[in-house]
């Protein structure tokens, strides 16, 4: 029996959807988004709550599989956050430049 | 079910995402449906988390005021659905053991 979860997101922008599927590669229970930073392992630190490896069972490859999932969800929702800070930040930029233009506001007064 | 909230409704949470998880069992998908739900939702104003077991496969539907809030909520509650999938694989279907206090 093979045990495959899915997922599917939507947003005012992204109407038609987005899925998420394990794939056929290989599924571990260590997530890239969910493991201690970087930073700390370089610095040779040990990720002591690491969790248990993925038993040769049906249930053990689905919580792999979860894994799998929760990374993929993981990555892309950050991504979107990030062009949304971006356009965020490129609003800002623009309401200071339209300030400085329309008002005379002198670009040293803008905080 | 959990987190209907009362001051926001789902149409004004327009982040969503459904996952859907599929056991070995119809049981089992009741046992991670009943684990999940009574976790309380912090925000019922910004976030709305479903949990629904429909015959084997358990239905986790995330609606959200933005991508942070189910970000945040979906990494958690797949966290919690993997210690208990974990759990089924360890003790279900396994005899009862008492154990005696030494």
């Amino acid at each position: 029996m093979t045990l495959i979860p899915t997922a599917e997101y939507t947003a005012p922008d992204v109407p038609e959807g987005r899925k998420f599927y394990p794939g056929d590669g290989e599924h571990t229970t260590y997530g890239h988004t969910t493991q201690i930073s970087d930073v700390v392992i370089k610095a040779g630190g040990e990720d002591r709550d690491r969790p248990s490896e993925a038993k040769d069972t049906p249930l053990g490859h689905l919580r792999a599989k979860l894994t799998t999932i929760q990374d993929q969800v993981n990555v892309f929702l950050t991504e979107r956050m990030k062009q949304e800070n971006l356009k965020l930040s490129g609003k800002e930029e623009e309401d200071i430049e339209r300030r400085i233009l329309d008002d005379g506001v002198d670009e040293d007064d803008v905080e | 079910m959990a987190g209907v909230s009362s001051q926001q409704s789902v149409e004004e949470l327009p982040y969503k995402l459904t996952l859907k998880v599929p056991f070995e069992t119809a049981r089992q998908a009741l046992i991670a449906s009943q684990t999940l739900s009574p976790d309380p939702i912090l925000k019922g104003n910004e976030l709305d988390v479903t949990y629904d077991a429909e015959d084997t496969t358990l239905l986790l539907k995330f609606s959200g005021i933005s991508d942070r809030v189910i970000r945040v909520a979906i990494s958690n509650v797949i966290d919690n659905l993997k210690t208990i999938v974990e759990c089924i694989d360890e003790f279900d279907g396994k005899k009862d053991v008492l154990f005696e206090e030494e």
